[in-house]
């Protein structure tokens, strides 16, 4: 189905038609959501998001794509979600740096000498085949249980770039953090992608 | 000369191209010279192409979604 009759049938409320769009974009409005209203309310806020998306389709405008526009509502469910909480609900904190953080930081350290050049440089990947690699069902595993591992911020800043190929600014305008935080939250997030696929590499396991 | 670990440090500024000319020019010399950064941004690239190319949610599960949501609608409109 090309885009315009896909944007047609989503302005009438085509049952198909949203669940494409559920299917696609659920986990993204997940993450985008945790880091402002944390894992307990995540899902529910997500669920409100989606019934509004539903009920102001027919009124799409098209002055945005139909993923900024999404994220906007969905940004303020979230954000009036966590106003309203924020003093009765403890969120979760993110700030703490996890088990993940420390697991990287041990990787990073152990990598290099004191002169700063390699001392355990990652050893050679399997790349007989790039494209039978990108299929292999225990790889993909290793790549959801990546997603899982990250921070929430991580993780939103991750899926926003990478996935859905934004721009920086228009990751910093829908997370509302700062363009250097984004950028070493964006860091952090592919270092650790990187190192279980390295690990996935060195020993067959996530 | 900049070494193994700001390349490491400075891999996600350099595959966007954000690095500013002085510091891309040390990135290409480094590159250059070094095969094992070489293959850490190759490396690195990959692993980044690999996330792009992962499956989303199930039919199952966004169907089930979708039912409660329009449901949801409906009802309310009532």
């Amino acid at each position: 189905m090309d885009q315009d009759k896909f944007l047609e049938k989503l302005k009438t409320q085509d049952h198909q038609a949203f669940n494409q769009l559920v299917q696609e974009y659920h986990q993204l409005l997940l993450a985008v959501a945790r880091p402002v209203v944390g894992e307990i309310w995540a899902e529910e806020v997500v669920q409100e998001a989606w019934l509004s998306i539903f009920r102001a389709l027919p009124k799409f405008q098209e002055r945005s794509s139909l993923k900024t526009w999404m994220l906007t509502i969905l940004k303020n469910e979230a954000f009036g979600r966590y106003r309203k909480e924020s003093r009765t609900v403890s969120l979760d904190s993110q700030s703490d740096p996890d088990q993940q953080d420390v697991r990287l930081d041990e990787w990073l350290h152990n990598a290099f000498a004191n002169d700063g050049h390699w001392q355990n440089a990652p050893g050679e990947w399997d790349l007989s085949s790039p494209e039978a690699l990108l299929q292999e069902e225990q790889l993909q595993r290793c790549i959801e249980h990546t997603l899982n591992i990250l921070n929430a911020d991580q993780k939103a800043v991750f899926l926003l770039r990478e996935q859905e190929q934004l721009d920086m600014d228009e990751v910093c305008n829908i997370l509302e953090i700062s363009h250097s935080n984004a950028r070493v939250l964006l860091h952090r997030a592919r270092m650790k992608l990187f190192q279980v696929i390295d690990h996935y590499q060195e020993t067959g396991e996530c | 000369m900049l070494k193994c670990r700001e390349v490491v440090n400075q891999a996600s500024t350099y595959v966007d191209r954000e690095l500013n000319w002085k510091q891309a020019m040390s990135m290409g010399m480094h590159l250059l010279l070094c095969r094992k950064c070489r293959r850490f941004i190759q490396y690195f690239r990959l692993s980044i192409q690999m996330l792009i190319n992962r499956k989303t949610l199930s039919a199952e599960e966004a169907e089930a979604i979708t039912s409660k949501i329009i449901n949801n609608a409906l009802s309310n409109a009532k």
